[in-house]
């Protein structure tokens, strides 16, 4: 009869359980009060912000860093519309100069990362692209990103540079999008930042664009005027501007300003 | 020439088991109270329902053999059914209802009217024809239903509580009308009622079953000295 | 006029309150929708090429993909309803998986089998050289795709409340299993069927996640009007405003036009 009832309790238990040991876990650690920075970034740096943001719980224990990753401009106008964002790192200054230009940051923002673009193809590269010449090709499925997208842009005056005229076969939401579909073999290529060639591990392939083509994008950095959280906010963006920073941002196919 | 039926039939934890021959001479009522398997017997001389084992026989032609695997799909059995309330198709005319069979052996329309016409004066129904189902009285559906089943010339006429959902009035005015038109039918006639009455005044032969098993088979007048 | 007071007297104000929140949360987003539209500039946008793609894109695929879903979808929903087969409930449950699902798995799932190196799609690149994504096709796959359970459940449920007497009645007639089923099964479930197509039709007509996973994004080919309502969203806010308020007008149009027949004969065995 106990052991009936038991069998029937137990699942409430099981799925209460987590709620019960946050609430513990939360009151004893109320003494520290934990603070939470969120972090607006857009997805090229989702791998080297990975790891700042670990290496810098490390460094000051009792702070938590959030990511929110997409594309920079729907991170733009999250911001513009009141999200709760501490920082906001942006993959091109036009974003930023929206969020800017409306008043929402706290002082200037700051460049603190460079990104070369690259061609990338599938891993093999079987239909031997070599330029951005060879991307004209009539069957050729070619994506790219909204141009309100940072890589849309970058990807647009790179072909004009280069006074290549492509017509995409999709514009994906951002350029993360790019990769699966170029990854997965469902596109023949597209052109994406060097840092996510480096990040994908060799499930791409990258072609090199001629420098006198390329762009180099400049990703700048900013703290939110209404974050509630500025000294440890500031403490990040100084930690992703201080050598250690830049070095984690090197290791993932990034410049330094 | 018989309509033998000596089967049974299985439907998950009812069984039904008949032996019984009708000829055409009789006019027979299957009584008995609900789930007595009254309906269920309905449904497999219509061929709506296998036979578990044993046989069903008309006129010398095998419809249903279990150990042989014969069965004769509905579409072929020459069977007119007349469910309770008429059952009419409710998104067709009262016409195409009663075309319906011949229709369905690719008549074409006049053709078919034509040849429905007598059935239709016979019973009436000539002011109703353009009407919907939902807009005819019990009465009225319920002879639309026998025309719609006698157009096709069955060779066995079922009935299945003709007279559910009638008022009085006009459930003695039917009985006589059915009756008649039972009495004119050149075939087998099996009608399965719960109402004594009915089955008094329209049958020959009255069989009685209870949970699937028949208790009583005989002529009226010994039901009527038993009563 | 004593009548009339009396019963506005019955009213529990209680319920009528919640249901006028219930209410006004409903309406305030249109309100507010329509208040920043720029009005005066609506037929200049509305006439844009790109929301004219995208109006028109959507309306065809839409319609190509509720056809489908009812060709493919009554035999289905027959099958589920009326034939007791090893495995039924699997079946059942895979084809309403999509309702369940966020759509961008599902276009995911598409891409990963109909597409160049899919499953299924690397055969139909190397044998027939088809290719799916990218392409109107994709489009209408993806909204199949989302939109059929809606269809299949509708019309499922409605073939289980028919009486199966009628079919019997019929059949005795002398009508074949086909020739019943046209002439008796299906209209007697047209009210269903219809809603099922409603349904889809407006579930295809809001697709976009699997759209954009598996069909791409391609203004004039793949931009459905979700799609270029969320591309306008950054570059060109008012396009966004008008392509929402168009969509809304047409889900509207087709609740008002089409509500007596939804919600009509429920002696018709309509699940909603």
């Amino acid at each position: 009869m106990f052991a009936r009832r038991a069998f029937i309790v137990a699942p409430f238990i099981v799925a209460l359980a987590p709620l019960i040991f946050t609430a513990a876990c939360s009151s004893a650690s109320d003494s520290q009060e934990p603070t939470t920075i969120k972090v607006y970034a857009a997805s090229s740096l989702a791998a080297p912000f990975a790891d700042a943001g670990l290496a810098y719980e490390k460094a000051h224990p009792g702070v938590k860093v959030e990511f929110n990753l997409g594309a920079s401009s729907d991170l733009a106008r999250f911001v513009q519309e009141g999200a709760p964002a501490d920082v906001f790192a942006s993959a091109d200054v036009a974003n930023m100069d929206k969020v800017e230009s409306q008043d929402l940051l706290d002082s200037h923002s700051a460049i603190f990362a460079t990104n070369y673009l690259e061609i990338i193809v599938e891993k093999g590269n079987p239909l031997n692209i070599s330029s951005l010449q060879d991307l004209t090709q009539p069957d050729l499925i070619f994506v790219t990103t909204d141009p309100e997208v940072p890589i849309g842009k970058y990807t647009a005056e790179v072909l004009k540079n280069a006074g290549v005229s492509i017509t995409p076969d999709s514009f994906e939401s951002n350029v993360k999008g790019i990769m699966l579909k170029v990854a997965s073999g469902e596109a023949d290529a597209g052109i994406v930042y060097h840092s996510e060639v480096v990040a994908s591990d060799g499930q791409v392939e990258g072609v090199q664009i001629p420098t006198e083509f390329n762009i180099l994008a400049k990703y700048p950095i900013g703290i939110i005027k209404r974050s509630s959280n500025k000294p440890q906010a500031q403490g990040f963006v100084n930690f992703l501007l201080s050598p250690e920073g830049q070095a984690l941002l090197t290791k993932y196919g990034f410049g330094v300003p | 020439m018989t309509l033998d039926s000596r089967f049974t039939l299985t439907r998950g934890s009812f069984e039904l088991n008949v032996d019984f021959s009708f000829n055409e001479g009789e006019v027979v009522a299957i009584m008995g109270p609900n789930g007595s398997g009254k309906s269920t017997f309905l449904h497999a001389i219509a061929g709506l329902l296998p036979a578990t084992s044993g046989t069903l026989v008309l006129d010398g032609e095998k419809l249903d053999d279990a150990s042989t695997d014969i069965f004769v799909d509905p579409t072929q059995r020459t069977v007119g059914l007349v469910f309770q309330g008429g059952l009419l198709f409710e998104t067709m005319s009262v016409l195409d209802n009663i075309v319906f069979g011949l229709r369905a052996r690719k008549i074409k329309r006049t053709e078919a009217t034509d040849q429905a016409k007598p059935l239709i004066n016979q019973f009436g129904l000539t002011e109703l024809l353009q009407r919907q189902p939902r807009e005819l009285s019990g009465g009225q559906a319920q002879r639309v239903a026998i025309a719609r089943a006698l157009v096709t010339q069955p060779k066995v006429l079922l009935l299945d509580e003709p007279m559910s959902g009638l008022d009085t009035a006009t459930r003695q005015l039917i009985r006589e009308e059915f009756r008649e038109v039972l009495a004119g039918f050149a075939g087998y006639r099996i009608l399965v009622t719960h109402d004594l009455e009915d089955a008094l005044a329209m049958a020959d032969r009255i069989i009685e079953l209870d949970h699937g098993k028949v208790v009583w088979d005989g002529t009226i007048s010994e039901y009527r000295a038993k009563l | 006029m004593n009548r009339s007071r009396r019963h506005r007297q019955r009213l529990p104000w209680q319920i009528v309150l919640i249901a006028a929140v219930a209410a006004a949360f409903f309406l305030a987003p249109f309100v507010g929708l329509m208040w920043r539209t720029p009005w005066s500039k609506f037929t200049d946008i509305v006439t844009r090429r790109e929301i004219r793609d995208a109006l028109w894109l959507s309306i065809e695929t839409s319609l190509i993909t509720s056809v489908i879903c009812c060709i493919f979808g009554v035999p289905l929903a027959w099958l589920l309803a009326r034939v007791e087969f090893p495995g039924r409930r699997f079946i059942r449950a895979l084809t309403t998986l999509s309702m369940v699902l966020p759509p961008v798995v599902g276009g995911i799932a598409l891409l990963f089998t109909f597409g160049r190196r899919g499953l299924i799609g690397q055969y139909l690149d190397q044998w027939f050289g088809i290719r799916l994504p990218f392409t109107m096709t994709a489009v209408v796959m993806a909204q199949c795709f989302v939109a059929m359970p809606f269809l299949v459940l509708t019309v499922e449920a409605a073939l289980r409340q028919l009486d199966l007497r009628y079919e019997g009645v019929a059949r005795t007639l002398g009508g074949s299993r086909w020739y019943v089923f046209r002439r008796v099964t299906l209209p007697s479930i047209r009210p269903s069927l219809f809603a099922g197509f409603v349904l889809a039709w407006a579930r295809a007509l809001g697709e976009f996640g699997a759209t954009i996973t598996f069909a791409g994004n391609l203004p004039g080919t793949t931009q459905t009007m979700p799609l270029a309502t969320y591309a306008a969203l950054d570059s060109n806010p008012e396009s966004a405003l008008i392509l929402s308020l168009v969509m809304i007008a047409i889900a509207f149009t087709i609740l008002i036009v089409l509500r007596d027949r939804w919600l009509g004969r429920s002696d018709q065995g309509l699940p909603l």
